[in-house]
């Protein structure tokens, strides 16, 4: 590609990638080092559809935050292959992200595309302040002056629910509470209006009360600014107040994906129905014992024959489920389940 | 042995105040109260949960009773006898009888020493058992009781996964057949179909041993499902207390109702009513006057800023500390949904 600047289009937008923010197929990312290649997603294929938010889950060693950082293209020293890794940007040119050149994929970094992550503190920069670091993205990426930048920050600031703004624009990270910082990490992903943002675990670190005001602040300005998401968690609660739709990883590939009602309510993967089995309900009595899923997460150098869950599936059968790795196939609609037996099961 | 229904552990206004020191900057000393005027009490083979957020008080109510911290003031009565005046020889033979299990059982696992070893360890500071021999055997029964197998009696910490390093930290509490345990955010730190793992093992083994058990938490919906009562903290202080089943069906104070609103739910088609709390928790330096909670409350009163924090019944069993329990929630019950 040659000279590209605010109005990048590629030859023609294929018919129904336009109808996708983002548009992962066949992802992969291979990790090399002494021990040999390690692979650590695997044919992740997502869709993020505009306006909407598809939640990742999985427990450590699936694959989520990787998966992202793949995307981000802030992936170093893995080996990253796709299909398709596409996104359309906010005036609806579909962009490879694979085959852009790195200057360009900077450009689209916290302008298209932005991310926050779970522990904001690590994220800010300790010795700027926090309107500074707002007024920096847009002054990089709006190319607009320093003080319009200064006063954009501000209204950022506002705009997710900071209090007193001004005065909080000269405040220094750590001057700031935990959910206060998050909020400033949400004005910065925001600063320019990104098409997609990603947001890798942004309210685990926080208390439930303060994970409340933060989910509900992203809901509140994901309908005022329309762009969409991709957010990463392990909870299936937050899944629940977030997602419209979902995708299950484990272990590097994605087993059961949908809208968030089929997943949750009438999931087809023994393990997403093992997951929502083991986590009792804060808002029901006790059920007796929890119904845990037993064994643990494989490693990733040492993954399991066939279907990688099938050690701890209690559906699983020998010359089946271990022989080779299920495809991921329709169940109705968009609802794609990774099991070679989910025709035959009723869990 | 004390009877069945004497409580096994008596906490009664228990306090501490860290005093700060004057720092770099030349600020002024002051007074951090981390923790106000607790008082529980716990029977053999209950569990009490102690829920919080962050600065709470919480963690240092469990290190206080174990006096891993020392109180500043109150009392602790374990099996009649307060803890508090003993001397450090004296408080060891209640050691063995109190026990804790932490949040991360990696870091309080020596990465040098192995697991047979550091299960070991407390049978000889406790004296149990005569013999290397005898002690090795407690070993491989206490592996087998937390679904570990002996045969990795050798092994060391870092080879064994997150959920194995608990059951190792749960071994060891147990090691000396404590009658309490405080368990300190004992699955925060694991995935998810782990922590079912632990809690069930940790369920079992409660029954089975009839322990008294702390149980510090931020999870209300394991809180909901393992303890048979709950205390709810906030900046110190003790807010609400009361059975399980009435705290979550029928809570008495505005901090617990929305604390318990802003529980996710995995269900995407339960659309529950949130009460969405303006504002951090105010700094423990300098808390607001009377009710801790009121600078956050949406049913606060000027009243409020005055009264004294006292938690009063409302019904058998159940204390809160709202002095507007009444006009809030009626006699029995929310007066309205929250809406």
């Amino acid at each position: 590609m040659s000279k590209i600047d605010g109005t990048m289009t590629m030859a023609k937008p294929q018919q129904d990638a336009a109808d996708f923010v983002l548009e992962v197929d066949d992802l992969a990312v291979t990790f090399h080092g002494e021990a040999g290649a390690l692979s650590v997603v695997d044919g992740v294929s997502l869709r993020v559809r505009p306006g909407k938010t598809l939640s990742v889950v999985g427990e450590s060693g699936s694959g989520k935050s990787v998966t992202s950082l793949a995307i981000m293209g802030l992936l170093t020293g893995a080996k990253v292959t796709a299909k398709t890794l596409k996104l359309r940007d906010r005036d609806g040119a579909i962009m490879d992200l694979l085959d852009l050149p790195e200057k360009q994929l900077r450009r689209l970094r916290g302008y298209e595309m932005a991310m926050i992550f779970q522990e904001p503190m690590t994220s800010l920069n300790p010795s700027h302040t926090v309107g500074r670091q707002i007024a920096e993205v847009l002054h990089i990426h709006k190319k607009i002056g320093a003080r319009e930048a200064n006063e954009a920050a501000v209204a950022m600031l506002t705009r997710v629910g900071i209090p007193d703004a001004a005065r909080r624009a000269d405040a220094y990270p750590h001057e700031l509470s935990g959910g206060m910082r998050q909020r400033v990490m949400i004005a910065i992903a925001l600063a320019c209006n990104p098409s997609l943002m990603i947001a890798d675990e942004p309210t685990t670190a926080l208390d439930v009360t303060i994970q409340a005001q933060i989910i509900e602040e992203l809901r509140r300005l994901q309908d005022e600014l329309g762009m969409a998401m991709l957010f990463i968690t392990h909870d299936l609660g937050v899944v629940a107040e977030v997602a419209h739709d979902v995708a299950v990883m484990y272990a590097g590939q994605v087993v059961e994906q949908g809208s968030v009602i089929e997943v949750l309510k009438h999931p087809r993967h023994p393990y997403t129905r093992g997951l929502l089995n083991s986590v009792p309900r804060p808002d029901r009595e006790r059920e007796g014992k929890l119904r845990a899923i037993p064994g643990r997460v494989p490693d990733m150098g040492n993954m399991p024959e066939g279907c990688r869950f099938h050690p701890r599936c209690a559906y699983a059968q020998a010359g089946r489920c271990d022989v080779a790795v299920p495809p991921l196939e329709t169940a109705a609609g968009e609802h794609k389940v990774r099991c070679v037996r989910w025709r035959e099961l009723n869990i | 042995m004390s009877s069945e229904l004497a409580p096994i552990l008596e906490v009664k206004g228990l306090r501490k105040v860290f005093q700060l020191k004057a720092g770099f900057f030349g600020r002024d000393d002051g007074a951090l109260v981390a923790v106000q005027n607790v008082s529980f009490s716990i029977r053999r083979g209950e569990i009490l949960a102690l829920v919080g957020e962050s600065g709470s008080g919480k963690t240092t109510t469990g290190r206080l009773i174990l006096r891993l911290m020392e109180p500043s003031g109150g009392s602790v009565k374990f099996d009649g006898e307060d803890l508090l005046p003993l001397s450090q020889p004296a408080m060891r033979a209640y050691r063995k009888r109190m026990q804790i299990v932490f949040q991360d059982p990696f870091s309080s696992l020596n990465p040098y020493t192995r697991i047979g070893d550091a299960l070991e360890e407390p049978l000889v500071i406790h004296h149990l058992g005569q013999t290397r021999r005898e002690r090795r055997d407690r070993v491989s029964e206490l592996m087998e009781m937390v679904g570990l197998s002996p045969s990795q009696i050798d092994r060391f910490p870092h080879e064994f996964s997150g959920g194995q390093r608990q059951r190792i930290g749960i071994a060891r509490a147990l090691a000396v057949e404590p009658d309490f345990v405080v368990a300190d955010e004992p699955v925060s730190a694991l995935d998810v179909s782990v922590q079912a793992q632990i809690v069930n093992l940790l369920e079992s083994l409660q029954e089975r041993l009839s322990l008294a058990m702390l149980f510090i938490a931020h999870d209300l919906a394991i809180v909901r499902h393992i303890a048979d009562n709950v205390a709810v903290m906030y900046l110190g202080h003790i807010v609400e207390m009361a059975p399980t089943h009435d705290i979550f069906a029928n809570p008495k104070h505005p901090y617990t109702e929305a604390l318990l609103s802003a529980a996710p739910i995995p269900d995407p088609e339960v659309r529950h009513q949130r009460i969405v709390l303006e504002g951090d928790i105010p700094s423990p330096l300098n808390p607001p006057s009377g009710c801790p909670f009121r600078t956050r409350c949406r049913h606060a009163r000027p009243q409020c800023a005055e009264a004294p924090m006292q938690l009063r019944a409302v019904a058998p069993g159940h204390l809160t500390a709202c002095i507007r329990v009444e006009q809030i929630y009626g006699v029995d019950g929310p007066s309205h949904p929250a809406a």
